[in-house]
């Protein structure tokens, strides 16, 4: 069990912080092409899923996994993306990707006067509290091969 | 447990087969006096709501039929504007009815190449090396499950998200797509399936699907 990288987005696209822990492959392309090119799938996935559902959503896109990680995705209400990368093994991760959003970002950005919204997050303490955070998770393993 | 629909995609992308197994009716039908307390708006030339939920009528409805004669589009069957007669007080009241618009042909084209494109970026974007495309896609109300073949051709079925044995139902059908229609002497490769062996085959192996595979601790 792995957490390969996580993503957070706003509303608009913007790449408010991006962090990595065990990541192997990198894209090829600059972070910010990365950066767009990940909001440009996960924005066309949920209008995909919009439209291929038979029934009515609650929550609508969750996840996706391929043969060698799963993509787990997070949206607020108020369109704050949170996107985690993993290996397969892990299953539901909604609420830690929900406590993610409501314990740190809220508290070390939303209420951080310093942080201006709608551009990438600069604060070291929301850095370090994230990392810590995601370290403790029980199915991260620092075990990189 | 469901399995509501199959695609297959050809490896440029094009869909060359739909088959919708299942697809739930949840229409409402309600009367309603002037003015309406639904905020409607037009979009992909239907009429759909874009704010106000009541009566099990939700967002992103489009209106179906007024007064028990089907709406085209946008228009009335007599051509006036959906919109304009909803908008005149003397119509009322009048029986509106709702439901989640159905997929349109072309619709179903576009979201087939529009997945084949999500697919790569997939792998693309993957952290790991050596990694496929998107095998399977979760929501809370279904799950996409997808088998590329070596040859780049792709098998969607969209099922309810507790439906277990997807994978041998996507194996099968692989194996039905390469006994009826590529043995077929009548079938052009990469273009439009219109065998009915296949689409035969298709239905008993879904229904077997189905019947099989219900509730397994996930597939």
């Amino acid at each position: 069990m792995t957490v390969h990288n996580l993503y957070i987005f706003d509303r608009n696209g913007v790449c408010l912080h991006y962090s990595e822990w065990n990541r192997k492959k990198h894209a090829g392309i600059s972070r910010d092409q990365e950066y767009q090119l990940m909001y440009g799938m996960l924005f066309s996935i949920r209008s995909f899923v919009n439209k291929m559902s038979p029934v009515d959503f609650r929550d609508g896109f969750l996840s996706f996994q391929t043969s060698k990680y799963k993509l787990h995705y997070y949206e607020t209400a108020t369109g704050i993306k949170v996107v985690m990368n993993t290996d397969l093994g892990v299953g539901n991760i909604r609420d830690v990707l929900s406590q993610i959003y409501s314990t740190i970002f809220v508290e070390f950005v939303v209420k951080n006067p310093l942080c201006s919204m709608n551009e990438p997050i600069q604060s070291e303490l929301f850095r370090t509290k994230l990392d810590s955070f995601v370290r403790g998770l029980p199915f991260f393993s620092a075990r990189a091969g | 447990m469901v399995v509501f629909s199959v695609y297959v995609v050809n490896k440029a992308g094009g869909l060359v087969y739909q088959y919708d197994n299942y697809s739930p009716r949840n229409d409402v039908e309600k009367t309603f006096s002037y003015p309406l307390d639904l905020v409607l708006k037009v979009h992909d030339e239907r009429v759909v709501v874009s704010f106000g939920q009541r009566d099990g009528i939700k967002v992103g409805y489009a209106v179906l039929s007024i007064n028990g004669f089907d709406v085209n589009g946008r228009y009335m069957a007599d051509n006036r504007d959906v919109l304009e007669y909803l908008n005149t007080s003397f119509n009322y009241p009048l029986a509106v009815r709702f439901g989640r618009p159905r997929l349109t042909s072309n619709e179903k084209l576009m979201l087939a190449s529009m997945f084949h494109s999500l697919f790569a970026i997939g792998s693309q974007l993957s952290p790991e090396p050596g990694s496929s495309g998107i095998e399977v896609l979760e929501t809370d109300t279904f799950k996409l499950h997808c088998f590329q073949t070596l040859t780049g051709i792709k098998f969607i079925v969209l099922a309810d998200p507790r439906q277990a044995g997807i994978d041998s139902l996507l194996r099968k059908i692989y194996e039905i797509y390469s006994d009826f229609a590529l043995k077929n002497p009548f079938y052009s490769l990469e273009m439009p399936i219109r065998c009915d062996l296949f689409e035969q085959n298709l239905k008993v192996a879904l229904e077997i699907a189905e019947k099989a595979g219900t509730f397994g601790a996930g597939s």
